[in-house]
């Protein structure tokens, strides 16, 4: 009897996770048109026959489901949206695999967990050479990730799903714009896409400045922005924002990275209304706190040193790099080895820091989130008030996200627990680089950014990630981007669940 | 705030009021932005001694 539920519960995940395989195939018809204009054979064959084995295995997932109505209890819907990325990763990386680019099936999925997850690191070789319609593909993915793979699929549904709200909070996300879930999901494509029609408008413009011909100009218009309001960090050079030597490039790049780092809670009260959201918020309060501060510390640092010893050289140099750090995105104006060999100890922990804190819940950023930081900073005030104040004094902390609301014992143990879970993680990620450390020449310092950077989804990279590194560490570093982007507990359940089935059998 | 709650987030009638106040919403993120960026470049500009 258990076990006919227990099939029962996995045949209605795979609905869910069909759905987004299936989204995910229908996609690629985007990379496929551009390969197609560009002339690019082979990537279209490529695509051809990825989008044949997505949608096969798409309908064979909804197949596979029960008929009638696909209710999900709340462990299903946090294990569907958790296996929804893993499998979507296994077929969105057919096309990469395919092109050569790629050293192995398991590079192919390192560079798609790290698109999903808009962390930023790649093992794509040579990728100046790369395919346009593999390059929109990867940007298109990252663009994607930011949203969310539940937030994609449900943006196709016309009606009501009975598990869709289970299903999107299994992604980490728990805000609701509107009362229907469908339509939150549909007023955060809303905002992606207005803004992403104004930015590469933006950034075409610039490029086209910049000495880019407009077809080219406008192409790295659209990718730059996808990558930069998904706060992924990708680009289509193998030297970054590095490549293209340009201050507005930089100035508008982090204008559209930083608004892509705010609560999407944020972006629609704004829109709607309620102006002063944007300076009462206790997010936006806390990033412009942190962010003054790393800053403060690494120019400090990188001045006193004569890393760059003026300020334009600070600014994009240094400032670039801690506020690309800080919104999790990834984008740099320097190689990766200057990192470790150029930042001294100071600047690389400010980055590090600035890493793992990361930009606001609901967004496209990763890390602990600003919010989490702010309550975790209250939660301690509010411990020293009570030591302060006579034994019968009640003392509140009250927040702003939105509304007002008070941080009581339950919401603060939460917070405090995920912030430990992501020290944890990236602990370990450090613990199993150091194996490898004598082989490689890793420093502990460039192991702490590296793994800050996996863990907050950001992608800035000390030299560490490259497609010679172990596969061990592959794996857990997909392993991490993925448990920093689910937030842990989707993950845990899914595995939590997929151990018990095993133990029943 | 007593009555804040009722003037919150309450939609603009009309698809252009409603544009309208989208576009007034994206620049005030975009200023609210710009303000940050000013304040890391006074910072780079005191690190760096004043030179430019």
């Amino acid at each position: 009897m258990a076990r006919a539920v227990k099939l029962r519960e996995l045949r209605i995940t795979s609905y869910y996770v069909g759905l987004v395989v299936l989204s995910l195939a229908g996609l690629m018809v985007i990379p496929l048109v551009v390969s197609v204009a560009r002339g690019e054979w082979s990537i279209v064959v490529d695509f051809l026959i990825s989008a044949g084995i997505g949608a096969s295995l798409g309908f064979l997932l909804i197949l596979a489901s029960p008929p009638g109505p696909k209710d999900l209890t709340w462990s299903q819907g946090m294990a569907a949206a958790a296996a929804a990325w893993l499998v979507g990763m296994l077929v969105a990386a057919v096309p990469y695999y395919l092109s050569g680019h790629w050293g192995s099936f398991l590079d192919a999925n390192f560079d798609v967990m790290s698109g999903f997850t808009t962390t930023g690191l790649s093992l794509a070789q040579d990728l100046d050479h790369l395919a346009d319609g593999l390059n929109m593909w990867r940007h298109f993915l990252t663009w994607l990730g930011g949203q969310g793979m539940v937030v994609l699929a449900l943006t196709f549904f016309v009606r009501g799903l009975p598990g869709a709200f289970k299903w999107y909070v299994g992604e980490a996300k728990d805000e609701r714009l509107m009362p229907n879930v469908i339509h939150t999901a549909r007023a955060i494509w809303y905002v992606s896409v207005a803004y992403l029609v104004v930015g590469t408008l933006v950034l075409w413009v610039v490029g086209v400045a910049d000495g880019l011909s407009a077809g080219r100009g406008f192409l790295h218009g659209l990718w730059i922005f996808m990558a930069a309001w998904s706060t992924g960090g990708f680009a289509p050079m193998f030297q970054n924002m590095l490549y293209y030597h340009s201050l507005a490039l930089e100035v508008f790049t982090v204008v559209f990275f930083v608004i892509g780092s705010f609560n999407f809670n944020l972006h629609w009260a704004v829109w709607r209304g309620d102006r002063r959201e944007i300076y009462r918020n206790l997010e936006v309060v806390v990033f412009l706190v942190t962010t003054t501060a790393f800053i403060a510390l690494a120019s400090w640092e990188l001045a006193s040193r004569g890393v760059y010893p003026t300020a334009v050289t600070l600014f994009r140099k240094g400032y670039y790099n801690i506020i690309s750090a800080h919104t999790t995105t990834g984008f740099a104006t320097i190689y990766a080895r200057q990192f470790a060999l150029e930042w001294g100890p100071m600047a690389m922990l400010a980055i590090t820091a600035a890493m793992l804190f990361g930009g606001s819940a609901s967004s496209t950023a990763g890390g602990f989130k600003a919010v989490r930081v702010g309550l975790a900073f209250k939660s301690i005030i509010a411990d020293i008030r009570k030591f302060l104040a006579p034994e019968s004094a009640v003392t509140v902390e009250r927040f702003h996200m939105g509304k007002e609301a008070t941080l009581d014992d339950r919401l603060a143990r939460t917070v405090l627990s995920i912030i430990a879970l992501y020290v944890l993680a990236w602990a370990s990620l450090v613990a199993i680089m150091s194996f490898f450390a004598p082989k490689f020449g890793w420093s502990m310092l460039a192991m702490m950014f590296e793994a800050a950077s996996v863990m907050g989804n950001v992608g800035l990279s000390a030299g560490v990630t490259v497609p010679a590194m172990p596969a061990l560490v592959k794996v857990a570093f997909i392993a991490g981007m993925w448990l920093g982007r689910l937030e842990f507990f989707s993950a845990f359940v899914l595995v939590g669940w997929l151990v018990r089935g095993w133990r029943r059998r | 705030m007593p009555g804040e709650s009722s003037r919150k987030r309450r939609p603009p009638d009309g698809w252009r009021a409603r544009l309208r106040g989208d576009a007034i919403g994206m620049l005030v993120e975009i200023g609210a932005v710009v303000v940050m960026l000013a304040i890391g470049a006074a910072i780079a500009l005191v690190a760096a001694g004043g030179r430019l």
